[in-house]
């Protein structure tokens, strides 16, 4: 406690009389740029830890007692004692803040309360606050009025941070961007910057927080507008309590039948009952009340059908493109040179003064809107059409689809003209750069998905490549650090296309580019071995910075720096020793808990098993790391296209 | 609720507010009978009665306006607008 007290008094006298906000004295110590935030979190979590520790052991050691076997009291004791302390201090802060503060409208005390989880850091608080205003529907990218000196005062000492319009534009912002978006009414925005989570490589991280938090957000909102397919995609993607009864429900009330049990247990389980109770509710009554289905008489004309399909693109009802073709081949029958003549009679019937136009405007008019209903349906061409297409080609749905073609390219060539639209020195909003690159990503996603490789190749030969390129390029070099999250994601895109096309210098080029954004990649496991990571190379910096204070009252010499950058880098050094320095911590941890497995001499064997395990682990990522170029890659500029 | 889509929204109204289909008559209704039939709407939507407050569409009932019924009866006056809903109607006639 005593510590804790003089590392406070050291953070109050940093916070107020340093210039450098996150720096603590301890860094200058410890040779390593820690945050006083870190300090104090780590020892009111040691010292939270030890009072809960204590009091579980008053309540629960006559418990424990009972229990006859020994091996099975260690377990026993060390889930009581260690795992379950370690979960409350890690959970209660997040929750407390945003299921309890942020539900009651307490921002500021969330955002407080929010400070205190344990391995967060300053962009993590920042996020977090962005999206608690996004969740009150306040714009987290606006421009908020300067605060109070005394109020700038606590934010700084917080590390509460500052909300700027120009901020970073990490996995936070876009998501309290997206949540602002689909509060707002604006559920195509919000799809969109939704949809920049499902661009993101397979070993990348979401913070978890993220994954619970603003999905659940995401889900519940399209769940109201009855969106199930979205509450789906979001739950698939999301994590924590509530996804798995969120996917359940969307399953539910997509195909109108679930497992009734489940639902019940799952909601029981999950935060939010009284939001998600109405939904519950209404797949667990008699009666149904799931989307409505257009349903199909099965006597009803293709005339019909096609107004029913009208209908369907008016109320926003999601249609197929496979239906839409079908309609308009049906149609192709109607347009024969004898029901041309017909018309052309009729026309002298009734007095028409141009039979011919009326004969020719109409099928351009049902052109027309057989073109605005392919352009909002959804799916791609049938197998049928892309094996026949020569046979098509002249008919309707051939015309039809060459003008979808041309309508995706000139979509595409729009969307591209928008991204980056300016230079250096008026460089538009990150946001703005961002929705502009989403339009251009989609469009090209489209394209390829409906027209195939061979036009992809076409738009990108045809400039795509040097917008996508050089506009990514711009992005990174001009906002640096803080578009570094989506220019990652532009460079990863163009690598991805760039191999689609087999442009094999722009995927060289480009892999290199987002090597240089610096966002790390990690599997689970890898992040799961971050904090042992990161203990051990402070620790590390600590023995060098004492040695060389010890041994020459001077700055760490350079053969010391050497050894301790091998020790820090090479991550065949790291795991191993990392794992070592871990087991042996927890072996003398275990010997006042149990005899068993050290006086069984079981400890050894395991130890050097385990470090084993490490050495191939960490050879099979350093060598995945070379493959895929994500390594961290010194920060330098990203190289255009000549 | 999902997003509209205007374009659709109006090319469906179009349809659905097809002369032939507001005035309930056959495509080869001549002039005279559509005059007729129109100022018979007419009065009954004056006079308020029920029956006259909705028409058949191939999508169900909508509801009838004065507005409706002088716009179908005026398109029907011009020949060559006749010939293109004369063609529509016909497709959305029921099998």
């Amino acid at each position: 406690m005593n510590i804790g007290a003089i590392l406070l008094i050291m953070y109050l006298f940093s916070r107020f009389f340093k210039n450098k906000e996150t720096t603590s004295p301890v860094s200058i110590l410890a040779g390593q740029e820690i945050s006083s935030r870190t300090i104090i979190v780590s020892v009111y979590t040691v010292v939270l830890f030890f009072i809960v520790t204590y009091t579980t052991m008053v309540y629960c050691q006559s418990y424990l007692d009972q229990i006859r076997s020994s091996w099975l009291r260690d377990i026993a004791s060390f889930l009581v004692y260690i795992v379950i302390p370690i979960i409350l201090l890690r959970c209660v802060p997040p929750w407390l803040a945003w299921r309890v503060l942020r539900h009651l409208g307490h921002s500021l005390p969330a955002r407080f309360i929010f400070w205190f989880t344990p391995g967060k850091g300053k962009a993590d608080l920042v996020g977090f606050g962005r999206l608690v205003e996004a969740s009150r529907g306040h714009d987290p990218s606006a421009t908020k009025p300067p605060p109070s000196t005394l109020k700038k005062r606590l934010r700084v000492f917080f590390m509460l941070g500052e909300q700027e319009p120009q901020g970073d534009l990490d996995a936070w912002a876009v998501a309290a961007d997206a949540l602002y978006a689909e509060i707002s009414g604006d559920t195509q925005k919000a799809g969109n910057y939704r949809h920049s989570f499902n661009l993101l490589p397979r070993r990348s991280q979401v913070p978890r927080l993220i994954r619970i938090f603003a999905f659940e957000q995401f889900a519940l909102h399209a769940a109201r507008r009855g969106a199930w397919g979205t509450v789906d995609n979001c739950a698939a993607f999301g994590a924590g309590r509530s996804m798995p009864l969120l996917r359940l429900l969307a399953r539910g009330h997509l195909t109108g039948s679930c497992n009734r049990a489940l639902l019940v247990l799952y909601w029981i389980i999950a935060p939010c009952r009284l939001a998600t109770f109405p939904y519950l509710r209404s797949l667990l009554s008699p009666q149904k009340s799931s989307d409505v289905q257009t349903v199909t008489p099965p006597d009803e004309t293709f005339q019909i059908a096609h107004l029913r399909l009208l209908n369907d693109a008016a109320e926003g009802r999601p249609i197929e493109l496979a239906q839409v073709l079908s309609i308009a081949a049906a149609w192709q029958s109607t347009f024969t040179s004898e029901s041309y003549a017909a018309t052309l009679a009729r026309g002298m019937e009734v007095g028409a003064r141009d039979s011919h136009g009326v004969a020719d405007a109409i099928p351009e008019e049902l052109l027309a809107e057989l073109e605005e209903l392919v352009a909002v349906a959804t799916g791609g061409l049938p197998e049928e059409l892309l094996e026949n297409w020569e046979e098509w080609r002249e008919t309707l749905v051939g015309t039809l689809v060459i003008r979808l073609r041309s309508r995706l390219f000139q979509k595409l060539e729009e969307s591209a003209d928008h991204f980056f639209d300016g230079d250096a020195e008026q460089a538009p909003p990150l946001l703005q750069c961002w929705d502009t690159w989403l339009a251009m990503h989609d469009a090209t996603e489209r394209l390829g998905y409906l027209m195939g490789t061979e036009d992809v190749a076409t738009a990108w030969y045809g400039g795509l490549q040097i917008t996508a390129w050089n506009g990514a390029c711009r992005v990174s070099n001009t906002y640096g650090s803080k578009g570094n999250w989506i220019s990652y994601l532009m460079f990863s895109w163009v690598v991805r296309v760039a191999d689609i096309v087999e442009d094999a210098e722009a995927a060289r080029v480009n892999r290199n580019n987002a090597a240089t954004c610096g966002i790390p990649l990690y599997t689970t496991f890898e992040s799961f071995l971050r904090l042992p990571l990161r203990i051990y190379k402070w620790f590390l910096g600590c023995l060098m910075r004492v040695c060389s204070f010890a041994w020459w009252g001077r700055e760490t010499p350079r053969f010391l720096l050497n050894i301790r950058s091998a020790l820090v880098n090479r991550i065949t050094i790291v795991l191993p020793a990392g794992g070592a320095v871990v087991a042996v911590s927890i072996f003398l941890s275990l010997w006042s808990f149990s005899d068993l497995i050290v006086s069984s001499l079981m400890g050894l064997p395991i130890l050097v098993a385990g470090i084993a395990l490490l050495y191939i682990l960490a050879l099979r990522i350093e060598k995945k790391r070379q493959r895929e170029g994500s390594h961290m890659a010194p920060e330098k500029e990203a190289e255009e296209i000549g | 609720m999902p997003e509209k889509n205007l374009a659709a929204e109006n090319m469906l109204r179009r349809h659905l507010a097809n002369p032939f289909l507001v005035l309930s008559l056959p495509v080869d209704a001549g002039i005279e009978q559509i005059e007729r039939q129109g100022q018979k709407i007419l009065m009954m939507l004056a006079a308020g009665m029920s029956e006259s407050a909705s028409y058949e569409t191939p999508l169900g009932t909508r509801s009838l306006s004065e507005e409706l019924v002088r716009e179908a009866i005026a398109e029907l006056r011009d020949p060559d607008r006749r010939l293109i809903h004369e063609w529509w109607a016909r497709a959305w006639r029921k099998p």
